[in-house]
């Protein structure tokens, strides 16, 4: 653009500076012309013919008078002389000198006047022969004056012509280049023009732009604070003003800092914030608001969200804050924090109150269900025994609603813990149909169980959820059928590692209606039935199952619901455990005919509740075992220094030492109670302290109510163990019928074996713990556990079945522990068993 | 130019009338014949010496008719006139050869021209356009170099005329 307008302005500069040399030789030309000295040199020279015509004339007159007028001779001798004498001097003997011809005759018209001034020059008057010679003289250079006038007369036209043709081509010049100079000129003032056009148009965008940004600036809701380098302000909006409680006049000039900015250590940052690092700048937006404490003219501080940028103006630094009160959005987001955290407390606040309630529910029903179990066993008129058993059932529908409440809970905060184990799915199944077909029968319904399909395979999973389930969806199907049947079904696709497993529980019921079979799964959704009456139970069946079962990884689905019944399935995804394998479940439940072992047992209670100590004394007594009672840890502690019981029902919530600590002290001692079995029984869920109650050497674990019949099938499936002198280390007389078998030698090898491998694993155990429930540990396990049932080590066949399976999460966390009693038993059953080898030997 | 032209040729026209009709001139060539009124009969007569006695005007100048610079000195024609109390528009100029020009009276400057009375110091034979000579300061200024000013360059001067 620069580069092009000096183009022009050169061209321009040029053209006119050459019109103006072109104008001004126009000028001298025209001068020249007007100045015109050829004509006069003409008239010179034709007048030489004049003049000699004249003096011939002159001449011939004189000649004829007598005597002739010398003087007028002479004159006009001279006027011809003078006459002559100017062709040869100045402007006309250069024109005549130009031509040869006219040079010729110049110089014989010269020689003429040299004659003649010689014939006048003589002394005294001329005579008549020089007048005649004169005359002669006169008459032959006549026709020269006339050629030599023509000739003249020739060569000034020709020159004139000459000039006047200069003239023309000057001008013809000239005027082309004021032609070209008026063309240049009009497009210089059409660009000029249409520059001042576009000029004219952008200040008016520039104006409406301004306009625009004045009306954006003042209209904006968000303070806008320009500032300079040093943090003076130079502009402060409306909204500003608005914010800021100044007014624009009285803040001008006025430092950011110190005036809305309350603290001066804001300083940097904001010329950090105004210089974000490379790459921060051109990232979102939000990187570069920024939340800082501003200040009002009043001194209230007050949280802002600030957004600033710098910019060049005029060489200048310039910064722009753009500030938004943000007063009333932190006021709300603490608000909903707040709101937050006080539904969070009050969820745990529920939540505690619920298993605190479930636990202080259980206690009394404890009490209940103790009684009303032991008023069973006494003579009873039917009347009596109809309010017993009604009793008795409302007793159980109340225990159901507080473990489901307790299941709900757990769920709800995450405490929902699976106990997997061993778990043998076709007695599961058997077992659940034995329990409810009379639940079943009761109604005119058959339960139908196709095991078929279930090969026997042992899973490692919780059995008891899976009891609880299936028990929850077999008792809906029978409680909603009024006709025809419910079957158990299983299908089961077996991988290496697991297997899929779907069972379903199929009824003849009326089907759920199909609006409502979305919500079957939802908390609390209980329906109504068809003839108005309540159903059993609080609804929340169903949604505690699919809880469960989607915590196993697996899932609970209605398959089919129409008039001619419904289907549910329930599937899981179970890891295989090798078949064979006759682990037993520590609390599977047997069922034995209550009082069936009569032997007469020592037992102790540790109960500090008087009532649930009593309900359980009357009861055992009835079954006609002697009871101690023990009401805290210490005073258990002492009863079991003193003398040797055969079974020990141990409540882990006791005063001063707690269940779990007795039972760990009493193993872990010396005491005549080493070996005695010890029931656990909490009134909290089982699940909690199931694992350390095993860890601390726990033989079984309840949760209360205990009721009448488990407690027979409880003593007598430990009784077996008890009637044996050493239960840890020959269960069934097998290290016995080994040592038949094989001798003694061979029995002490395998013995002396089992304890090297035994001692190698549990190095692998404290060398990589974390690493447990890695393949090698668990086969190592898993052999050992085969080792220790084929010698009869009992104890160590089941502590060494919780390293067969996955790692849980709970076995874990009781690692250590747990592997330091395996180590401890390990030893004294090794040591044990040489004794009773040497026994048998004896 | 033609118009110039024109008139050149009249004045030749005329000047060949002068030479067939008029009687000869036989008159002292340095005596400078002047008629002050159109209709005065008597002229006033000037010689080389009288000029000299009036106011004096002396310029160098390069002409058509000489070669190189000259210095022309002598009477301004205005001086002339008002010493002789000239009336009348115009003044008509005589030469020998019987040329004439005109000049209006309102065109005389106060020293241009002069008639001049000697060529760088020496008085002017007939042969050398003298005695008397019409002369303008060429050089001075372009309005003395047209064909006018040439024209009027009138030498060998020996009468000058009143004329309505």
């Amino acid at each position: 653009m620069h580069l092009y307008r000096t183009a022009v302005l050169v061209g321009l500069a040029a053209l006119i500076a050459l019109f103006v040399a072109m104008s001004i030789s126009l000028l001298f030309q025209l001068r020249d012309l007007q100045t015109s000295e050829g004509e006069s040199m003409q008239w010179s020279i034709t007048q030489v013919d004049t003049e000699l015509a004249s003096f011939h004339a002159a001449l011939s007159t004189e000649i004829g008078k007598t005597p002739p007028d010398i003087d007028e001779i002479k004159l006009r001798l001279d006027i011809v002389l003078n006459r002559l004498d100017i062709l040869q001097s100045g402007r006309a003997a250069a024109v005549l000198s130009e031509n040869a011809r006219s040079s010729d005759m110049l110089a014989q018209l010269l020689d003429y006047a040299n004659r003649i001034a010689a014939i006048s020059d003589k002394a005294g008057d001329p005579t008549s022969g020089d007048l005649d010679e004169l005359l002669a003289l006169t008459q032959s250079a006549r026709p020269l004056g006339r050629q030599l006038a023509l000739s003249g007369l020739r060569a000034t036209a020709r020159q004139a012509e000459v000039r006047r043709a200069e003239f023309a081509q000057q001008l013809r010049w000239t005027g082309s280049v004021a032609i070209a100079l008026l063309l240049l000129m009009v497009c210089l003032l059409l660009v000029l023009n249409t520059m001042l056009k576009r000029a004219d148009a952008r200040d008016r965008a520039l104006l409406i732009s301004s306009r625009k940004l004045a009306s954006t600036v003042s209209a904006s809701l968000d303070a806008i604070i320009a500032m300079d380098e040093d943090g003076k302000i130079v502009d402060f909006n409306e909204a500003a003003e608005d914010m800021f409680g100044w007014s624009a006049e009285e803040i001008l000039g006025r430092d950011v800092i110190g005036t809305i900015i309350p603290s001066s250590t804001e300083k940097p940052r904001l010329k950090e914030m105004a210089h974000p690092a490379q790459g921060e700048a051109a990232g979102s937006t939000d990187k570069r608001r920024h939340e800082i404490s501003a200040c009002r003219k009043t001194g209230e501080a007050f949280p802002v969200e600030l957004n600033i940028t710098s910019f060049m103006e005029e060489g200048d630094l310039k910064f722009v804050m753009y500030l938004r009160d943000i007063t009333a959005r932190k006021a709300n987001e603490q608000k909903l924090i707040d709101a937050r955290v006080r539904a969070e407390q009050t969820d745990r606040a529920k939540s505690k109150f619920l298993t605190i309630m479930s636990h202080e529910m259980r206690t009394p029903l404890n009490g209940v269900l103790g009684v009303l179990d032991l008023l069973k066993t006494k003579k009873l008129t039917s009347e009596q025994s109809r309010y017993l058993d009604i009793a008795i059932a409302s007793s159980e529908v109340l225990l159901e609603h507080v473990n489901e409440t307790l299941d709900v809970t757990r769920a709800e905060t995450g405490d929902l813990v699976l106990v997997p184990s061993h778990c043998e799915l076709d007695v599961l199944i058997a077992n659940i149909a034995d329990v409810l077909r009379p639940l079943a029968a009761e109604k005119g319904l058959e339960l139908v169980q196709s095991v078929e399909a279930i090969e026997a395979q042992f899973f490692w999973g919780d059995g008891n959820r899976i009891r609880q389930i299936l028990t929850n969806l077999v008792g809906n199907a029978i409680k909603f059928t009024e006709h025809g049947q419910v079957s158990i079904s299983v299908r089961a696709e077996h991988d290496i590692e697991t297997s899929e497993i779907w069972i379903g529980v199929t009824d003849t019921g009326p089907g759920i209606p199909p609006d409502l079979q979305d919500r079957i799964f939802d908390d609390f959704a209980a329906f109504a039935e068809p003839n108005g009456r309540q159903s059993r139970g609080d609804g929340l069946g169903l949604a505690i199952s699919k809880q469960i079962a989607q915590r196993m990884g697996g899932d609970i689905s209605l398959q089919k619901s129409d008039d001619s019944g419904s289907v549910f399935c329930l599937y899981l995804k179970l890891p295989n455990v090798l078949p064979g394998e006759t682990a037993q479940a520590t609390n599977e439940i047997e069922l034995v005919a209550a009082g069936a072992d009569t032997v007469e047992k020592h037992i102790l209670i540790v109960e500090d509740n008087a009532i649930n100590r009593n309900v359980l004394c009357e009861m055992l007594v009835g079954m006609g075992h002697d009871v101690a009672t023990a009401s805290d840890g210490l005073d258990a502690m002492t009863m079991s220094d003193q003398s040797r019981f055969d079974v020990i029902f141990m409540d882990i919530s006791i005063p001063h030492l707690d269940g779990i600590e007795v039972t760990r002290r009493i193993r872990g001692g010396d005491g005549p109670n080493r070996a005695t079995p010890i029931v656990g029984v909490t009134a909290h869920g089982q699940d909690e302290y199931r694992a350390i109650a095993v860890e601390a050497g726990m033989s079984r674990f309840h949760t209360k109510p205990i009721r009448y019949a488990e407690l027979g099938q409880i003593l007598s499936s430990i009784g077996s163990d008890t009637t044996a002198q050493e239960p840890m280390i020959d269960r069934g007389g097998a290290l016995q019928e080994l040592y038949n078998a094989l001798g003694s030698e061979k029995t002490r090898s395998v013995v002396a074996e089992f304890e090297e491998q035994l001692q190698e694993f549990l190095q692998g155990l404290e060398r990589e713990p974390q690493a447990n429930g890695a393949m090698g540990l668990a086969k190592q396990a898993h052999n050992l556990k085969g080792a220790a049932a084929m010698l009869g080590f009992s104890e160590l066949e089941t502590l060494l079945a919780e390293y067969e399976g996955p790692t849980t999460e709970q076995r874990s966390a009781h690692e250590s522990k747990l592997a330091g009693r395996l180590g401890k038993i390990a030893k004294q059953v090794v040591s044990d068993a040489e004794v009773m080898l040497d026994k048998f030997g004896q | 130019m033609p118009i110039l032209h024109h008139s050149r040729l009249t004045a030749s026209i005329l000047a060949c009338m002068w030479l067939q009709g008029a009687p000869a001139i036989a008159q002292s060539a340095a005596v400078l014949e002047l008629h002050s009124k159109p209709s005065q009969t008597e002229p006033h007569h000037f010689s080389l010496e009288g000029l000299d006695e009036l106011h004096q005007v002396e310029f160098s100048t390069t002409t058509l008719w000489t070669d190189g610079t000259v210095t022309f000195s002598g009477v301004p024609l205005k001086a002339l006139l008002e010493e002789v109390e000239f009336q009348g528009q115009t003044v008509e100029l005589v030469a020998l050869n019987d040329y004439s020009i005109s000049l209006p009276i309102d065109e005389i400057e106060d020293e241009v021209p002069i008639v001049a009375t000697r060529m760088d110091g020496a008085p002017m034979s007939v042969r050398m356009k003298g005695p008397f000579w019409l002369v303008f300061p060429y050089d001075r200024h372009p309005k003395y170099r047209t064909d006018t000013m040439y024209a009027r360059s009138i030498w060998q001067l020996f009468r000058i005329k009143a004329v309505d």
